[in-house]
């Protein structure tokens, strides 16, 4: 793990920077997606989320969840198009702050069956770019993350 | 679009409540990579009721008082909880490109806030911040902010409290009992407040927003400069009028329970039972700052002496929100006074604070 100003960056997964979303590449060819450790920084403790149902086409850019955080709610969106084959619905029913605590882990939001994958012209980065734009980003933003949920 | 260009200065005329909040939805969503930065001053010219983007309406809203009156219900995409709005309250919507505002949901309430703060300061009334998202006077709430995403364009929105109608916003909303209701309104009167009452009669909405963009542009360090909406966040507003009138948009919350109802960041007021041996036992209770604040009894059971429930009324007021605390004043009642309440113990009425303050209120 890679951590910068208090942010997780882990090496291993692919970002959209500007959008705060990790994917993770699974064996079966779906991708898992979540919120980085900057957005739920950013967004603050989560409330309610209203996930896309599984079977949902969601085009590139458009939202797989909405969030609500206790001061704010937005979209969370994907970078790549797909088809919604399962969402983190129930773990978050039973603990609605897990993706402020484990955000690359057990408190990711949706898997997606991409339309194409890799997909083309997304500017998904990962390992070391991934690493560098993260900082670059998070200096921007003078950002320093905490998990919410403490 | 940099942040050192102007801020367009949208100050339009009163307009219809389904219009007061589609219009800022549409500048957020049709903000471009080279449109403005936007501040926006609206009233509805008719009362209405908006919910949060999660709340169940049904759940939240005694709907059929609200079509009976002819109040609309409205979602917004913005959180939080519902609230009954009218001409009294003057709408200060941020529409700004995300990295033109700081980065944290934080510290741009704690930027936006501060512009509220200064206007009701130039004005005389003494309000401050209260983190997160409060605006206090003398530990009243004066007003309510809120934010979201929607798109490129961060979100943050809020209101100059001119007036308010506590009475209607109690009635709006659906609640367990009328007991209950009163409570509400009662919490609402004691813990809000507006430029009526703190001034007796609210200055000219002109003063108020020529003091207000000047507060904005001393905070923000931008000038400010009137602008008109553009043909495209028109169209898009037009369209969201119609989605926001759907059954299908008023029914689209995805079930957020909220603990009792929120009067400010730290009081709200909840409503319990508890189904003891003895009978049944209600609690409203009123928390404010994780202590009981107000707390009324009734309920089934028979009781000698008779004011067992007025006088553990008066025996939990104050009490820290913590189990043992409060079984701990119910315990030294029972130890002082030894009363006969067949089937209900101390733990029972424990149950039923718990039930109070700790569950989603149902109607």
């Amino acid at each position: 793990m890679t951590a910068y100003r208090g942010c997780d960056i882990p090496p291993d997964l692919l970002y959209d920077v500007v959008r705060d979303v990790w994917i993770r590449p699974m064996p079966d060819g779906s991708i898992t997606l979540g919120m980085t450790d900057a957005a739920q920084t950013r967004a603050g403790k989560v409330l309610h989320i209203l996930f896309k149902k599984p079977g949902r086409h969601i085009d590139a850019g458009q939202s797989c969840a909405t969030i609500e955080s206790a001061k704010w709610a937005g979209p969370f969106p994907t970078p790549v198009g797909g088809t919604v084959i399962e969402t983190n619905e129930a773990t978050f029913a039973a603990d609605v702050l897990i993706a402020n605590r484990d955000p690359y882990g057990a408190g990711w939001i949706s898997r997606l069956q991409p339309d194409i994958w890799p997909a083309p012209d997304t500017g998904l980065v990962t390992g070391d770019e991934a690493i560098s734009r993260y900082q670059a980003r998070i200096d921007e933003l003078d950002l320093s993350c905490f998990r919410c949920a403490d | 679009m940099t942040d050192t260009q102007a801020i367009r200065l949208l100050d339009l005329s009163p307009v219809a409540p389904l219009r007061s909040q589609s219009i800022y939805h549409a500048v957020g969503y049709a903000l471009g990579p080279d449109s403005p930065d936007t501040i926006m001053l609206v009233s509805p010219n008719a009362p209405y009721v908006s919910i949060g983007r999660h709340q169940d309406a049904a759940r939240e809203v005694d709907l059929e008082y609200c079509a009976a009156h002819g109040f609309p219900v409205i979602r917004r995409e913005v959180g939080g909880g519902a609230v009954y709005l009218d001409g009294n309250q003057l709408f200060t919507q941020w529409i700004f490109h995300a990295e033109h505002l700081p980065a944290t949901v934080e510290k741009r309430f704690a930027q936006y806030i501060e512009t509220i703060v200064r206007t009701y300061r130039a004005l005389g009334i003494a309000a401050e911040y209260r983190p997160i998202n409060d605006i206090h006077v003398n530990g009243r709430k004066i007003g309510g902010t809120g934010a979201a995403r929607m798109d490129r364009a961060e979100v943050v929105v809020g209101s100059l409290m001119f007036d308010f109608d506590t009475a209607t916003m109690a009635k709006v909303l659906r609640v367990p009992s009328e007991k209950f209701r009163d409570k509400v309104r009662q919490s609402l009167d004691d813990y809000m407040t507006t430029m009526r009452r703190e001034l007796g009669e609210p200055p000219p909405r002109a003063d108020a927003v020529a003091t207000y963009l000047a507060a904005c542009a001393e905070v923000l360090g931008r000038t400010i400069v009137p602008g008109e909406l553009r043909a495209d966040e028109l169209a898009l507003a037009e369209q969201f009028d119609a989605r926001f009138a759907t059954k299908a948009w008023l029914e689209d919350g995805g079930g957020l329970h909220r603990l009792g109802v929120k009067i400010h960041e730290g009081v709200r007021v909840g409503e319990g039972s508890h189904k003891a041996p003895g009978g049944l036992i209600r609690c409203i209770a009123t928390v404010r700052d994780d202590r009981l604040d107000d707390i009324a009894f009734s309920g089934d059971f028979t009781a000698l002496p008779a004011t067992v429930p007025s006088d553990l009324d008066v025996a939990l007021i104050g009490c820290e929100l913590s189990e043992e605390a409060i079984l701990a004043r119910i315990v030294d009642y029972y130890g002082r006074v030894a009363p006969e309440i067949p089937g209900i113990s101390p733990n029972d009425w424990l149950a039923a604070v718990l039930q109070a303050t700790t569950t989603p209120v149902t109607a």
